[in-house]
């Protein structure tokens, strides 16, 4: 068997130790760390270049966009008020009481037995308005309280097919003193007064009563 | 394997080395590029609902400007049924005429109240009395009918109509009207 001898064993040694450096091997693990280091900032950056990128596009539209709103923001106040100012207008023309079919309606409901003597009527509101009428007059027939009455009926069924909250009373309804002539008969008479009121418009709806904040305690 | 005392050192300064550009990179690159990229994103956040509310805004002026032109004819038609100057001086005349024109002689219209309007600014509420003394019942109809279709800006608040002793077929007449005028 043949010896072999190694001489270079220092040389190898040197070599093996070399290899072995914790510097050596801390630098390539320092150099491996600092590449994927690199790698995530050069992500990030990218990331937030878009975002800068997208951050000054949407500040250019703003800052084009900012003077526009605040300018239309004024002009839409001053035609908002015109708007606003027509459309009240409009309703207010529009939504008057008529009284001129209150007077057409008054002459078909009255029968030739009665005579209207006076008539008054005043209307108030804005949106929802109430009129009030009375209807002072002669009453004439065999039995002159139930012609008033038969009057007061038919008030009630003409306005109430047109107006809401049609309500009617007599203010007063007396005998009256004289004898009227009607188709060559002499007949009694009856004084009275008639007052209706009514209402045009939709009713306001109602306001909840507050929420009762009290805790009942039991 | 046993390591020299060179080893550790080296070891050792190749750790103290490695921390030290792990806390550089995220003291000094990391994290300041992260804020900024925070701060970006909150920015954005911001301005997206404001670039919103300004078109809002911009979308709500266009869709008032197309009504405006509407509202404006209406209102200069408006204005065109007011006469110029102090309402005192036409009001009466033209009612009287009115009147006149359709058969009722005499309208006497006194000016009883004045007040701005509640609702409209810019504009008057003017409470005129009319007093017609005579007129016939069919005639009175039509003109209350015509002066309610006809001036619109007259609405008739009060009414009162009284068959005369001496001459049953005509009334006495009273009415409250309110007429709107500019400011």
């Amino acid at each position: 068997m043949a010896l072999r001898i190694n001489l270079y064993h220092e040389i190898d040694s040197q070599r093996s130790a070399s290899r072995r450096d914790p510097l050596k091997i801390a630098g390539y693990i320092l150099g491996v760390v600092v590449v994927i280091f690199a790698a995530m900032y050069v992500l990030e950056l990218s990331r937030s270049s878009a975002l800068n990128a997208k951050f000054g596009d949407l500040k250019s539209q703003f800052d084009q966009l900012d003077p526009q709103a605040r300018e239309a923001e004024k002009r839409e106040k001053t035609l908002m008020r015109t708007l606003e100012t027509s459309e009240k207008f409009v309703k207010n023309i529009e939504t008057r009481f008529y009284w001129a079919p209150v007077i057409e309606d008054v002459v078909k409901a009255v029968p030739r037995e009665v005579q209207i003597v006076k008539l008054t009527g005043s209307v108030q509101g804005e949106d929802l308005k109430k009129a009030q009428m009375t209807f002072d007059g002669i009453a004439a027939g065999p039995d002159p309280r139930r012609v008033a009455e038969d009057l007061r009926q038919a008030l009630v069924e003409t306005f109430g097919k047109k107006y809401k909250h049609v309500t009617a009373s007599f203010r007063q309804l007396d005998e009256g003193a004289e004898m009227a002539s009607l188709d060559g008969k002499s007949l009694p008479t009856a004084t009275f007064g008639i007052t209706i009121s009514l209402q045009v418009g939709e009713d306001q709806p109602a306001t909840p009563p507050p929420a009762d904040r009290k805790k009942r305690r039991g | 394997m046993k390591l020299s005392k060179d080893q550790i050192q080296k070891i050792v300064l190749g750790v103290l080395a490695g921390l030290g550009v792990v806390y550089g990179y995220f003291t000094l690159l990391l994290f300041p590029l992260q804020a900024s990229h925070n701060t970006t994103k909150k920015s954005i956040a911001a301005l997206d609902p404001e670039i919103a509310k300004a078109r809002a805004q911009l979308a709500r002026d266009a869709d008032v400007r197309q009504q405006a032109p509407l509202a404006q004819a209406t209102l200069a038609q408006i204005d065109r049924m007011i006469p110029e100057g102090a309402p005192v001086a036409w009001f009466p005349t033209r009612i009287g005429e009115f009147f006149k024109t359709r058969g009722i002689d005499r309208a006497t219209t006194r000016l009883n109240a004045e007040v701005a309007h509640p609702k409209l600014p810019g504009y008057r509420r003017i409470t005129w009395g009319v007093e017609v003394p005579r007129a016939e019942c069919l005639t009175l109809g039509t003109t209350i009918a015509a002066l309610e279709n006809e001036e619109l800006l007259v609405s008739i608040e009060s009414i009162s109509i009284e068959t005369q002793r001496e001459e049953p077929d005509t009334q006495r007449v009273q009415l409250t009207l309110i007429n709107m005028v500019k400011q």
